[in-house]
């Protein structure tokens, strides 16, 4: 499908973000992606992943002459995001999606930690969006993000997140904001103060629920954590696509069963228990 | 004007609709792009390649993109032809499309078994046969780089079926009409042609290869001129059907791969881009007739003019 360019402004330093608009219905998920080609030519080739930053539904509705909108959320690391910074207002761009599996917001959650390393904000802006529109026995559900970044200038949409009501905590590898070191020393420092717990999947009850974006190996030190812990932990990976379709068979990780998934259909949310972390 | 453009073309028996059809490896099973794309306007879906028993492929990462095309190394990872047979064939017998099943083996022998599995089954109308694999049991040359085991290879596979059969010739060689003939002298039906071009990739930062396989395999629109070079040299040193691949993204590209001597072409990796690729160079082939009074698309098959 095409979608329109309504604008599309650097945010601070190598980080921009493009809102863009679409006909009809897309039925995003958080977590969810699509496959953009930057341009009409052949170099670069292939369409970029990018996930949803923010899902905007049509105001005034569809029936009412609305458009529904999106944000994506990049950082210009090459030729592909180059040239998409420097895409224009009524640019018009062929996306493929959405695509992929989202994030499942469990309906027993009353507490939500989002982890976020680096460009992994990305989604978890559209998440938070999502969590602080549900309720659980009729209280919102607490928010809780963490943002890992290597220096205060690579902080991203923190009043975004502080306006959606989420509580927000700041770690900086060189220590130039809030805590010294990553999101994974503050997740540690959260579960050595404040015991989070999933409920057990039989006997009910409320409890809390992990949500992280972000590298590799972040990703899996809080996977560790949490099925340490036995929180539910679910995980975007970002791994490069050729079709983000299920097709081609290039963004393979390796699963428990043993077997190669697609992060582009399979994922690229997964529960933390379903990959093989040691294979990563 | 009013005249019915016929663009239908006929494959070493098998009936096409269009002379486009999906590359191995490039749609999936079909299913995959269901959403996005309707199987009926594509003649025949060549389905991901299919080996006796399911294969895991390579470790990533698997692919990198390089200029106006990409590197992968898969490494044929596959479901098996049980499970093909089995889980996504009837799903695809829905469609008014052909499947055409392409397969490759460790073995001459493994080559075979695929073979008996798949010639009584309905569905498939064709074979296409990789023969760019190794060959295990002798010294791990590719069956495709070898006139002799490509001889032996597609006639011990012919003994056994009576579907048509395509072999998928590898570029990858000195002399590529060789092996071409090599197919045909051993009863291949048709010719496709080319299989990725063998490539490599480097970090500059870390010294490392960008595939885990270290080299891959080339496609895309950088390969292109190379193919259609090929391709004209097979058409003139054989005489069979002729399908034609590597970097179609136009109708332009289908058009020029024709003109050289192809009966029909497969489009790949341009799938990736755009799951609606082959609906659009369908509709360019028949303006480009319509615009030049040809009323039939065989008229155009190798009609260069040299």
């Amino acid at each position: 499908m095409q979608v329109v360019v309504l604008e599309n402004k650097r945010v601070i330093g190598s980080y921009f973000k493009m809102r863009l608009s679409y006909d009809g219905v897309l039925n995003a998920l958080p977590g969810q992606f699509i496959m953009m080609k930057v341009n009409n030519s052949y170099d670069p080739l292939l369409s970029r992943p990018m996930s949803f930053h923010r899902i905007i539904s049509p105001n005034p509705s569809l029936e009412k002459g609305g458009r529904g909108k999106f944000e994506i959320l990049y950082q210009v690391v090459g030729k592909g995001t180059g040239i998409m910074s420097g895409l224009k207002e009524g640019d018009k761009i062929d996306i493929l999606g959405p695509l992929g599996r989202g994030f499942l917001i469990p309906d027993w959650m009353d507490r939500a930690i989002i982890i976020a390393g680096g460009m992994g904000v990305a989604p978890m802006m559209a998440l938070t969006e999502e969590i602080s529109r549900h309720e659980v026995k009729k209280s919102k559900i607490s928010i809780s993000v963490f943002m890992g970044v290597k220096t205060k200038d690579d902080i991203l949409c923190r009043e975004d997140f502080e306006r959606i009501g989420a509580e927000v905590y700041v770690s900086t590898e060189d220590g130039s904001l809030g805590k010294k070191g990553t999101c994974v020393d503050l997740l540690k420092e959260l579960m050595t103060n404040t015991p989070l717990f999933s409920p057990p999947s039989e006997g009910g009850g409320c409890g809390g629920a992990i949500f992280a974006c972000g590298p590799q190996g972040m990703l899996k030190a809080i996977a560790g954590i949490a099925m340490d812990k036995k929180i539910l932990c679910q995980v975007s990976l970002d791994k490069r696509m050729a079709c983000g379709t299920g097709a081609c068979l290039g963004c393979v990780i390796k699963v428990k069963s043993q077997k190669y998934a697609c992060v582009c259909k399979e994922g690229p949310v997964f529960d933390a228990g379903e990959i093989n972390w040691e294979m990563l | 004007m009013g005249d019915v453009i016929s663009l239908s073309v006929n494959i070493a028996g098998i009936n096409l609709k269009n002379p486009v059809m999906v590359a191995s490896g490039t749609f999936g099973y079909g299913e995959e792009y269901v959403p996005y794309v309707d199987l009926n306007i594509i003649s025949a879906i060549v389905v991901k390649g299919l080996s006796i028993t399911p294969r895991e492929g390579n470790p990533p990462p698997r692919i990198v993109e390089t200029s106006a095309g990409m590197l992968n190394s898969i490494g044929l990872q596959n479901i098996g032809i049980d499970s093909f047979i089995n889980e996504k064939l009837p799903f695809l017998k829905k469609y008014n499309t052909k499947v055409i099943a392409n397969f490759f083996g460790d073995s001459i022998d493994e080559y075979c078994e695929v073979v008996k599995r798949v010639d009584s089954v309905d569905g498939i109308h064709g074979l296409e046969m990789n023969i760019s694999c190794p060959n295990k049991q002798e010294g791990w040359l590719e069956f495709g780089t070898n006139p002799d085991l490509t001889f032996r290879v597609v006639s011990a596979v012919r003994k056994h079926t009576k579907l048509p059969l395509i072999v998928k010739l590898s570029p990858n060689v000195t002399d590529v009409t060789i092996i071409a003939k090599a197919a045909a002298d051993a009863g291949a039906d048709a010719i496709s042609l080319i299989n990725t071009l063998s490539g490599m990739a480097i970090d500059i930062k870390t010294r490392k290869p960008k595939l885990a396989n270290i080299v891959g395999g080339l496609s895309g629109p950088s390969i292109k001129p190379v193919a259609l070079r090929m391709v004209w040299q097979v058409a003139k040193s054989v005489k069979l059907p002729i399908i034609g691949i590597g970097g179609i993204m136009t109708y332009e590209d289908a058009l020029e791969f024709m003109i050289a001597g192809a009966s029909a072409v497969q489009v790949g990796t341009a799938n990736f881009i755009d799951p609606n690729v082959s609906e659009k160079i369908i509709h360019g082939i028949e303006s480009y007739c319509e615009q030049n009074g040809i009323n039939d698309i065989n008229k155009i098959v190798g009609s260069v003019i040299i």
